[in-house]
């Protein structure tokens, strides 16, 4: 077990959320179909009134601090549209917190980036969304390819670790090719993500354009379907969620997780810290076992599965249920293991 | 640099890192130096938890002492330190003060 493996077992252990993820606005300067937050097909942001202000923000950084949080994720809709960003930074860096900004990179600039390492941030995360400007015109409703490639290289220049999402879906999930070879061109660490759910405000139409189970298939038959090839030998059910991990949103509803939008409480009716220590939904999922995850203890597919609890409450309003989209992806990876 | 220079620099930490007490272990992040994750022991995270609330290494070093008399003699406890703080300044994580 590496240092940072038993570390997390340690916290896992003393419910110490060591990574944090707080979602600073909602505002986007895309449309992105697949966006989890809501539908952007109308354009509107949402009301500014309601979003987490800068003293609320101060508030959440110095609780996440005497929770013993070591990362934090800055998130939104895209974080470099917030007006009060660097204030932000300067005061999670003074936490000392492991500053990691989850971003689309269209917005980043030279200046931008160093003044966000001088900041303290250490991490950015840039999602890539295709391989060209004709897949960011239908995907995103704007172009965006040539600034986001500019961005991963504009970031690493300025000592900014980078990490590349690469988001597949329908448009795009035969270029993937493509979109590797441009991003190790740059030299950077990427990753691949074939998940897209439901969005947080009940509406489904993101998941028009997620992969199906012959699309799958055919990324598991293809030259990087070491991506694709889950196994769960393990038949490991469980994560961080609620454990190490805390996710709060514009709003300041806390979740166990950003990609599990359940209600644990809200920053505005009660401290973080006493949420995170007495909020019954939290405590649950802390004592979840094996067993209760019904579906999935004796489903066939669990060794091929890549489910994330997270995305089966999104899809199904059930935390322990099955997640169909993981479902048909098991069903691809368990059909070719048989074959 | 030797011993006396070495305990009569003030030192920081570098803020190219970020870390936290896991129940009396310090878990540290270091994404920008050395790209990776390093933990210390219960004295290593006292002595670096020191450091970074602006203790000076002499003063530490005979906290030390102090507290670990009855198990090693003095010379040992010295030495170790000495090593320990070396071993920080090469990493990086320790940087003379601004």
């Amino acid at each position: 077990m590496n240092v940072l493996s038993k570390q997390i077992s340690r916290a896992k252990d003393l419910s110490q959320p060591l990574f944090s993820t707080l979602e600073i606005t909602q505002s986007c300067n895309l449309r992105c179909k697949h966006c989890y937050n809501f539908d952007r097909s109308a354009g509107a942001n949402p009301v500014q009134k309601d979003l987490l202000s800068f003293k609320e923000i101060k508030h959440i950084l110095t609780s996440l601090n005497n929770l013993g949080a070591l990362s934090l994720n800055i998130t939104g809709g895209e974080p470099l549209t917030h007006p009060d960003l660097e204030n932000i930074i300067s005061e999670a860096k003074s936490f000392n917190f492991h500053i990691r900004l989850k971003t689309n990179g269209i917005l980043l600039d030279h200046n931008k980036a160093k003044k966000l390492f001088t900041l303290g941030v250490r991490e950015v995360d840039i999602s890539l969304y295709g391989a060209d400007e004709m897949t960011y015109q239908k995907f995103c409703k704007k172009e965006g390819h040539t600034k986001t490639i500019e961005a991963i290289r504009i970031a690493k220049e300025s000592d900014l670790k980078v990490n590349v999402s690469i988001i597949l879906h329908k448009l795009n999930f035969r270029d993937l090719d493509k979109m590797i070879n441009q991003v190790e061109e740059l030299g950077v660490f990427y990753q691949v993500s074939d998940e897209i759910t439901d969005r947080y405000d009940k509406t489904n139409a993101s998941n028009e354009l997620g992969l199906n189970q012959s699309d799958y298939t055919e990324l598991l038959q293809g030259p990087y379907h070491y991506f694709f090839n889950h196994e769960n030998t393990e038949k490991s059910l469980q994560c961080g969620c609620a454990k190490t991990v805390i996710g709060i949103n514009a709003f300041g509803d806390v979740f166990p997780c950003i990609g599990a939008p359940i209600p644990c409480g809200n920053i505005r009716e009660n401290t973080l810290e006493s949420i995170w220590k007495n909020s019954e939904t939290l405590i649950n999922i802390r004592n979840l076992d094996f067993k209760d995850f019904k579906e999935c203890v004796s489903c066939p597919l669990i060794e091929s599965c890549s489910r994330s609890s997270g995305s089966a409450f999104v899809n199904t309003g059930e935390y322990t249920g099955c997640d169909p989209v993981a479902k048909v992806f098991a069903k691809a990876r368990s059909n070719l293991k048989k074959s | 640099m030797d011993k006396n220079d070495l305990l009569n620099t003030d030192f920081e930490i570098t803020d190219l890192i970020s870390w936290r007490n896991i129940d009396g272990e310090i878990l540290i992040l270091d994404t920008s130096i050395n790209e990776s994750a390093h933990e210390l022991n219960e004295i290593g995270s006292f002595i670096f938890l020191e450091i970074s609330q602006g203790a000076k290494l002499l003063q530490i070093r005979e906290t030390l002492v102090d507290t670990y008399r009855d198990q090693f003699d003095r010379e040992q406890i010295e030495k170790d330190f000495q090593q320990y703080i070396e071993d920080l300044i090469k990493m990086k994580l320790l940087v003379p003060k601004k």
